[in-house]
């Protein structure tokens, strides 16, 4: 499936010019020039069904722009400080300061045993809410990408159906079957690294269900005529709707466990802690608010 | 503080740890979160106005998370400065406590070298 926002465009305008062509031809193979009204109508709600997918995002114009910017820039810049990493900024100010020392209560022992491990947790937990955050964001792609999918195999299996119906109205067979795209599942778009931070692995948990819903709504169309066949094409475009709409659920609760570090129970370890910074004397980390 | 022979200072590393490592931390997190604002939340992947309750809330949401990470940054940064400017602090107390150890230390020299008046204890 194209993520590029004018090819998808492009695709659904030619499935969609298929699936009128197949429907006049039809209509006037069985229908003569009756039930022309009924026709229309239901084209109308057709043209209804169609216009969610286009209303919920865009991918290259869109979703790709805060995938690239978070993997292309941000997370490069902050991959430093995950706390497996021996030669991280905070390891090396450690390093720095080995002759820096004093007993328990000092400003040294303060600043290396209190306040730097809870910055290097802090650190961390910043780089896990961006590694959250672009995880959440390549999930909503692949829903988007999906509901795309989902929407040109709707209409190529009704355009189909509904040749296959005129076929059997002329008594005639040759008609070339159309093309029906395999569906893509959306594992294999919805990771972005293997954090093992707590926080990020909250998020990941909750992001393990995407798709589940997305992934089981059908897409076969069927029916003895034309309208038994957008009949039922209609309520699979209105399966996906509302699977996308229930996949929304999902990742809100993903940006749930976010909020919950960057703002709720957790949010301490989301922050370094304070340093009073009165400037007098050499007990400002004595002071340190851990 | 008081220091006793329990202490033992390197006052160079301190100042460089909060000149150089301090403000190389705080200015990953600046930038990080710069852009984190401009391509990611500013212009969010999500349409303004999508179909229904449920894609509005996540676009909410998502507004929401990142504005609460945004936030958490900037006290980030603020905090390491804080402590950048208590590390600077501290080296300089002990080098002004050297420094009047010193002085200290000179004037009881002083007083030792001095002419004894009234023929000694």
């Amino acid at each position: 499936m194209p993520k590029d926002d004018a090819t998808f465009t492009s695709d659904l305008d030619a499935v969609r010019e298929k699936f009128q062509e197949a429907s006049e031809k039809n209509m006037r193979e069985a229908y003569g020039f009756m039930l022309r009204d009924q026709f229309e109508s239901q084209m109308n709600r057709v043209q209804s069904g169609l216009r969610f997918v286009n209303e919920i995002g865009s991918i290259s114009g869109g979703t790709a722009i805060v995938t690239d910017a978070l993997e292309l820039q941000v997370l490069p810049r902050l991959k430093e400080y995950e706390l497996s990493n021996n030669e991280g900024p905070v390891q090396i100010v450690r390093g720095k300061l080995e002759e820096w020392h004093g007993p328990e209560g000092s400003a040294s022992y303060q600043f290396k045993w209190a306040y730097l491990p809870q910055l290097a947790t802090a650190l961390e937990n910043q780089l896990a809410a961006m590694q959250s955050m672009a995880a959440i964001m390549t999930s909503y792609e692949a829903v988007l990408d999906q509901v795309r999918q989902k929407t040109l195999d709707i209409l190529k299996e009704a355009t189909k159906a509904i040749d296959d119906n005129t076929e059997q109205v002329e008594q005639a067979s040759s008609v070339a079957a159309m093309v029906t795209a395999v569906v893509t599942g959306l594992a294999g778009g919805a990771t972005v690294g293997g954090p093992k931070a707590p926080f990020a692995a909250a998020v990941f948990g909750a992001l393990g269900a995407v798709g589940v819903k997305l992934d089981a709504v059908a897409t076969a169309t069927e029916g003895d005529n034309w309208f038994d066949i957008t009949g039922d094409m209609l309520e699979k475009l209105q399966d996906v709707a509302t699977a996308t709409k229930e996949e929304a659920g999902v990742l809100a609760s993903a940006l749930d466990e976010v909020l919950n570090y960057a703002a709720g129970d957790f949010s301490s370890e989301f922050v370094p802690p304070a340093v009073l910074s009165t400037g007098v004397s050499a007990a400002a980390f004595d002071g340190f608010a851990g | 503080m008081p220091e006793t022979s329990r202490y033992t200072q390197d006052t160079e590393a301190i100042r460089d740890v909060a000149n150089s490592d301090f403000a190389a931390i705080a200015d990953d997190l600046a930038e990080a979160r710069r852009v984190f604002i401009a391509s990611c939340i500013d212009t969010a992947g999500f349409f303004e106005d999508p179909p229904g309750p449920e894609l509005y809330s996540l676009r909410c949401k998502w507004a929401e998370a990142g504005e609460a990470i945004a936030r958490g940054m900037a006290l980030s940064v603020e905090r390491i400065e804080d402590a950048a400017a208590s590390l600077r602090q501290t080296a300089d107390d002990y080098d002004d406590a050297d420094d009047q150890a010193a002085a200290d230390l000179d004037g009881i020299n002083g007083l030792a070298d001095a002419p004894q008046s009234g023929g000694g204890f």
